[in-house]
């Protein structure tokens, strides 16, 4: 494992930043996983890490592309997972074709302990709003800067320490993982990679083509595309 | 009545607007983190104040672009209740009777329309190696985010009961409409040429891919998660590996 803390510290401060974009600071669209993912590989791996970071951050882009963060609905935490992935698949020593096949596999897994990051987060500032409404009624009213700055921070907090600890695991397993793997199944992985990519498109496909009526121009479009590659 | 100073602080804060968002009353503190600036203008006397930000705790939830037409709007409500020309309970239901409808706008222009688009654009790009997409994303979505908020704080608060004749003029339909015929559009010019792209070295891979795709889009449609999908892939894939002797 080619781990230092500096670089697990460094990897956790920046994703719990941008993870801020997500919801609390922005929404620039700057955690979107198409954006982190390359921006994060970049700071952390510069060219190396830039590619991995296109490669998850497409994945993870394409499958939660259907999500939305609708009222009290805590959709999968593309930001935190896209960041946790692309620190593992740089951070782990082994076949780049089959690292990042992995990384991107626990990176999903661990979107869900994310998500419940973000819910406990979220009843924290039922807290910090009992006491502005308290604060108000006391005449109190600058403690309402000071409750929006300490939710800011917190989640800053929330995010950074979970990827923290998140990629330690991740890199341990991955690192395990990959350094026990059998040369067939190395073969497996290697072979499963187009797929992932088709994998990523149908979920696309399944959360965007929602309508009859949109058939057509998708398999013309389909059409059309397979056509301009043909002919180049 | 309001200082064009307090109306960008107001704009500034409203890009924090989900900061305290919580379960019980979603954006209240966020709403009334953002419009303080304005209340404190207009209630300079500490029990006037203090009613009016309590007023603004009661639970509130819209989308957070749209958020700012009806900040905007409810500050001219408050203006006019300064002025003595109308009651205080209407800013409330002039509230509650808003942010559904703009929520619902919201969601579809921008979470589930232009979002989805630059995004599918950049992941194409992305897969073939360019960051050009990422870029564009960015670029394009803020050259229309950031405009939205600004311009419905200031609609918001000139046009004061005229916003919803304003909001019923926008064909957002229409609009969401088109966004779905692009979403489509950039989806299957870039699965077309994936497919293509990838087969080259064997013709044959045409007609598997395409299977594997209906296949995929059907188990997802029928409730199977990707992540399901994803690891069962790996686990057939070394599955014949193994079979094929590695």
């Amino acid at each position: 494992v080619i781990l230092e803390l500096k670089d697990i510290i460094v990897a956790s401060l920046f994703g719990g930043f941008i993870n801020l974009d997500t919801r609390v600071l922005f929404q620039m669209m700057v955690s979107r996983p198409v954006v982190t993912a390359p921006l994060v590989g970049l700071v952390i791996g510069g060219g190396e890490g830039l590619v991995a970071g296109l490669k998850i951050g497409a994945v993870l882009e394409l499958i939660w592309i259907k999500t939305l963060p609708i009222g009290a609905s805590i959709p999968a935490n593309a930001s935190l997972a896209s960041t946790l992935g692309v620190t593992t698949a740089l951070f782990t020593e082994g076949d780049r074709d089959v690292v990042w096949i992995v990384a991107l596999g626990l990176s999903l897994l661990f979107s869900s302990i994310f998500s419940f990051v973000d819910l406990k987060n979220r009843e924290l500032n039922n807290g910090l709003v009992r006491v502005i409404s308290s604060s108000i009624k006391g005449g109190r009213f600058w403690v309402l800067e000071g409750m929006n700055l300490v939710a800011i921070l917190t989640t800053f907090a929330f995010g950074s320490l979970s990827l923290f600890l998140s990629i330690i695991v991740s890199v341990w397993f991955c690192s395990v993982c990959v350094g026990v793997m059998p040369v067939y199944m190395k073969a497996g992985v290697l072979i499963a990679n187009p797929l992932v990519y088709l994998l990523a498109f149908g979920a696309a496909v399944e959360g965007l083509l929602n309508s009859k009526r949109l058939i057509p121009y998708f398999v013309a479009a389909f059409v059309a595309g397979g056509a301009a590659v043909l002919v180049r | 009545m309001m200082r064009w100073q307090d109306l960008l602080r107001v704009f500034v804060r409203s890009f924090s607007i989900q900061a305290l968002w919580n379960p019980e009353g979603l954006q209240n503190g966020g709403f009334l983190y953002v419009i303080s600036p304005a209340l404190n203008r207009l209630y300079p006397e500490r029990e006037e104040k203090k009613r009016a930000y309590i007023r603004h705790l009661e639970s509130f939830n819209t989308h957070p672009y749209m958020a700012n037409l009806i900040i905007g709007y409810t500050i001219s409500k408050e203006e006019q209740v300064k002025r003595g020309g109308g009651k205080e309970g209407e800013i409330s239901s002039i509230k509650r009777g808003m942010f559904g409808p703009l929520a619902v706008i919201g969601d579809t222009l921008f979470w589930a329309g232009l979002r989805p688009l630059l995004a599918l654009l950049a992941s194409i790009l992305a897969i073939y190696g360019s960051v050009l997409g990422g870029v564009i994303f960015l670029i394009l979505y803020n050259l229309i985010h950031i405009p939205t908020r600004f311009l419905g704080l200031i609609s918001g608060y000139r046009l004061g009961d005229g916003v919803v004749r304003w909001i019923k003029r926008l064909q957002f339909k229409r609009i969401s409409w088109h966004l779905k015929v692009s979403q489509v559009v950039v989806c299957g010019l870039g699965g077309g040429s994936f497919v293509c792209i990838d087969s080259e070295s064997s013709p044959l891979l045409v007609p598997l891919y395409l299977s594997l795709g209906v296949l995929f889009v059907l188990g997802i449609r029928r409730g199977i998660s990707p992540k399901v999908l994803f690891f069962s892939i790996i686990g057939i894939c070394i599955l014949v590996s193994s079979l094929l002797g590695g």
